[in-house]
């Protein structure tokens, strides 16, 4: 049974599966395929902008919590995958902020600042320096710019569908990708130890 | 070679070599595996959101079809009614001692003592202190007073007499 929804899940659509969801006796079933179709790009985007592990597995499982008691009100006017990464932004930036607010009485308190200490004790982290440093340059961006270059970097997300997420002009996401990507290695030569 | 390569490669050679190089991010061995069973654990405790009822919807659209005006109006009326209940003056705030001299309430007292509990007769002696006030609009006493006539401390006297039996028989 497992088998036969991990194959069908390889090939099933959107289409399918918010089919499969509108009905009341399929929708567990439905449910399954969603998570299993999009659980892995849902984690590594959330992962890349709250960077640890445990964070991830937190964020992940509250983006599925909202997708479920929301899907029915799913109207299809964008795509499945798209209304899924914008639910999962959204959740990722939030627990950042509610973080940050929980340590504004510490010097800590500033997300990027956040974010360096706890890559530096994430046991799930097995990168060099250098990528630890990069890490860390990426973490320092603006929440939004951060956001832009992990799906352009590290996913490679065509502009125009950035554009429907995010809802924001192309123009304006090349100009925030090429931004990030200069203070990213304009931070990386200048080798700041500090980040 | 995609368009980002390209793109990187005009504005950061260096971030394209590390690209290739991955970002160093690992998680526990099996993390996706049992992922839907956990989530479905913890979904069974959240309540799903309900398909939106179209046919209720609209049968609820056309059955509350009122022009706004008049919704307005009807509200505007509900609450100067609602104003004038809560703001009237009530009736008893009026003293019934303008109107009763202390002959006519012990009268009443009397006449109707059946149909008052054993607590209200015996709180009375606190309650006729005010009567003297209500003398003073009511004509005065004449100073002899008439053997029929009682006394709220007598009557307060006589109720603490009467034994329970007693006071059954009177009621």
């Amino acid at each position: 049974m497992t088998l036969q929804t991990s194959a069908l899940a390889k090939t099933i659509s959107d289409e399918q599966i918010l089919e499969l969801l509108r009905s009341e006796r399929n929708f567990e079933h439905g449910f399954r395929l969603l998570m299993r179709q999009y659980k892995e790009r849902l984690y590594w985007h959330i992962r890349r902008i709250v960077l640890v592990h445990d964070d991830a597995d937190d964020v992940l499982q509250n983006t599925f919590i909202k997708v479920y008691k929301g899907i029915l009100q799913f109207e299809g006017k964008s795509k499945l995958y798209t209304w899924l990464y914008r639910i999962a932004t959204n959740e990722a930036l939030t627990f950042l902020q509610n973080q940050s607010k929980q340590l504004t009485s510490s010097l800590d308190g500033e997300t990027g600042t956040v974010l360096s200490n706890k890559l530096r004790a994430d046991t799930w982290f097995d990168g060099d320096a250098i990528q630890q440093q990069l890490q860390i340059a990426i973490a320092h961006l603006p929440d939004k710019q951060r956001v832009v270059f992990n799906l352009r970097y590290y996913e490679e997300m065509p502009y125009e569908e950035m554009a429907q997420m995010l809802d924001t002009s192309v123009g304006a996401l090349k100009a925030s990708f090429h931004h990030a990507v200069k203070k990213i290695t304009a931070t990386m030569e200048a080798g700041n130890q500090t980040l | 070679m995609s368009n980002l390569m390209e793109e990187l490669e005009d504005l950061s050679p260096w971030l394209k070599d590390q690209k290739k190089r991955g970002d160093g991010m690992d998680l526990p061995e099996g993390y996706f595996g049992d992922f839907e069973q956990r989530m479905m654990e913890r979904l069974a405790e959240t309540p799903r959101a309900q398909k939106p009822s179209f046919e209720v919807k609209a049968a609820n659209k056309h059955r509350w079809r009122i022009p706004r005006p008049y919704l307005a109006a009807a509200a505007s009326v509900a609450l100067l009614v609602a104003a004038w209940w809560f703001m009237r003056p009530t009736p008893a705030s009026t003293p019934i001692s303008t109107d009763l001299s202390t002959e006519d309430v012990q009268a009443y007292l009397l006449d109707n003592i059946h149909e008052f509990e054993v607590d209200q007769l015996a709180s009375l002696e606190t309650e006729s202190s005010h009567l003297p006030e209500a003398g003073a609009v009511a004509p005065p006493l004449p100073p002899q007073e008439t053997s029929d006539e009682l006394h709220p401390e007598d009557l307060d006297v006589l109720l603490r007499d009467l034994s329970e039996e007693e006071l059954e028989e009177i009621l």
